[in-house]
């Protein structure tokens, strides 16, 4: 059964677009990440327009974060001081990276700049989160289990602006939050995601927050963020396509709900290399199609130069 | 444009012909709603003069033609081993949509003398770069017409025009599911022995009706109250997804 999508001006299939939104629900669940990374390029694969398919998914995404946000709530388990430390970087950044986006697209470099991104940041994150899924293994495999040290001295510490988040129990600087935020920011801008899979590492590698803390206290960043990116794509480039992002999320709300249940009953780092060898695909596939001729040099944009 | 008004000078020109030369179409407005997935429409009409034995010089040429868009071309080159857009051409008067048919004896040679003499159909677009002196211009003319056709947007090969006997005549234009809205031009030639002697158009509007045409007001008319709406539309989901599965 085909819909047209009003904004994105062509007709897809639904039951794809359902497809599409359960099958990155799964994973989303199954390993709690909000799946925008592997959304936003399938929505560009099938043939939706950059522009439209980056500020649509943000706006999935704003329903796929208030439920965890909610559920995370309810256990206490957000540190809502540190969440506006992140989230006034997150808004200045999304707002720079909307800016940005418009200039790319009107200079006919957006898409590069879409890709690119990718592949640097799937590559990075991919890589990294398999070196430590495999490490994780081994270890297991060796049984031994080594603690780390609780509290390391890094450059970070030295910063200033000290502020005491108690929830947390961290007494670090307010610089380096508000600037994972804005780097965050600007990413879900520029490429449609959460910024979950940046901001998790960051959070716990570089600000040394509580495990239990990190995922609600981002989630409640993502919210906030892709609400921002939203309103900002929607007003200054006209590209959010309701319809579009509400058959993506009836979708993944199904799907979100297996792969949870999944997620509970499968082995989590044997897991953890999968999603790294995922992330890990994506980042190729959209470098492999950077570097090889495409079949025809030429392409159309509507407007003028 | 130019050639077609030239074109409708010409036929006026013409002694007054034995019988009317009649055009019409099966619609005037193609409605996008949200089942949309193209739709056909049939040019019909009768010849001024009776065909008689198919002759090779004579027939009629309908050419459907889309809104003029402004339209930019860009080329990809390799940079540091990746390709990239470098270099583009602007075309501000590109037509969205071209579609061409001719009677049987026309599909053949004498068709391309006839086209290229009154400018008619795509490969005679001439869409004029912004730019004067534009270097390269027929590869990026090309390019463009290439794109068009990958879109499924200007018509690869020539539609058929059917005769219905001595002087009726019909044909079936499709309009694919992503047509661009706007007004439709719809000219229509009748040919003898090489020589234009009837021209006439009519217009046709392709556009959005229903929920798609409200919801793209909406967001172009009011963008930052559409923007507040898509977020609220959101949260409402996502709080509901989440009380139906703590209840499960």
């Amino acid at each position: 059964m085909q819909i047209y999508l009003p904004v994105a001006e062509l007709s897809v299939d639904v039951f794809l677009l359902l497809g599409m939104g359960a099958g990155v629900g799964v994973l989303s669940g199954l390993f709690g990440v909000g799946g925008g990374f592997l959304m936003t390029p399938l929505l560009i694969f099938i043939g939706i327009p950059p522009p439209v398919a980056v500020a649509s998914e943000a706006n999935q995404l704003v329903a796929t974060s208030v439920s965890g946000v909610l559920a995370h709530w309810r256990r206490g388990a957000v540190d809502f001081k540190m969440g506006l430390v992140l989230l006034s970087g997150g808004v200045l950044g999304s707002a720079l990276g909307v800016w940005l986006f418009k200039l790319l697209r009107g200079i006919g470099q957006i898409d590069l700049a879409i890709s690119l991104c990718y592949v640097v940041f799937l590559g990075i994150v991919g890589a990294l989160m398999m070196a430590e899924s495999l490490r994780a293994l081994l270890r297991r495999r060796k049984g031994v289990a080594r603690r780390g040290k609780l509290h390391r001295h890094i450059w970070i510490h030295g910063l200033p602006f000290k502020m005491r988040f108690q929830k947390s129990r961290l007494y670090i600087s307010a610089v380096m939050p508000f600037l994972i935020g804005l780097l965050v920011g600007l990413l879900a801008a520029i490429m449609g995601v959460g910024g979950g899979f940046i901001m998790v590492p960051a959070m716990i590698y570089l600000l040394g927050m509580p495990t239990s803390m990190v995922a609600g206290t981002s989630l409640f960043q993502i919210l906030f963020v892709v609400s921002t990116v939203t309103l900002l794509q929607s007003a200054a480039n006209q590209t959010v396509d309701v319809i579009l992002a509400l058959l993506l999320l009836a979708g993944s709300v199904v799907g979100v709900q297996v792969g949870s249940r999944l997620g509970a009953r499968l082995p989590g780092e044997q897991f953890r290399v999968l999603l790294a060898a995922l992330v890990l695909a994506v980042c190729l596939k959209l470098l492999f199609d950077l570097v090889t001729r495409p079949d025809d040099l030429f392409s159309l944009q509507p407007g003028l130069l | 444009m130019r050639a077609f008004l030239a074109a409708l000078l010409l036929a006026a020109a013409l002694p007054a012909s034995a019988a009317q030369f009649v055009v019409d179409v099966s619609e005037r407005t193609v409605a996008i709603t949200a089942g949309f997935t193209g739709a056909e429409l049939v040019v019909f009409g009768t010849a001024a003069e009776a065909q008689g034995p198919v002759a090779a010089q004579n027939g009629v040429i309908v050419v459907v033609r889309g809104p003029e868009q402004p339209t930019v071309v860009r080329r990809k080159e390799r940079n540091f081993g990746v390709w990239a857009n470098r270099g583009g051409m602007a075309f501000p008067e590109a037509p969205a949509f071209v579609w061409v048919a001719a009677s049987e004896a026309f599909i053949e040679q004498p068709l391309a003398g006839v086209l290229r003499k009154y400018e008619i159909g795509q490969d005679f677009l001439a869409a004029a770069p912004a730019v004067e002196d534009a270097p390269n211009l027929p590869e990026f003319q090309a390019a463009l017409v290439r794109r068009k056709q990958a879109a499924g947007l200007y018509s690869r090969e020539f539609g058929r025009v059917e005769f219905l006997g001595e002087r009726l005549f019909r044909t079936r234009v499709m309009f694919p599911a992503n047509v661009p809205v706007g007004s439709y031009r719809i000219e229509v030639f009748e040919v003898r022995e090489d020589q234009l002697v009837n021209a006439t158009a009519s217009a046709l509007h392709v556009r959005k009706a229903g929920l798609e045409a409200a919801v793209f007001r909406f967001a172009h008319d009011f963008p930052i109250l559409h923007g507040l709406v898509a977020i609220l539309a959101a949260l409402m989901a996502g709080w509901f997804a989440g009380a139906v599965a703590r209840r499960a």
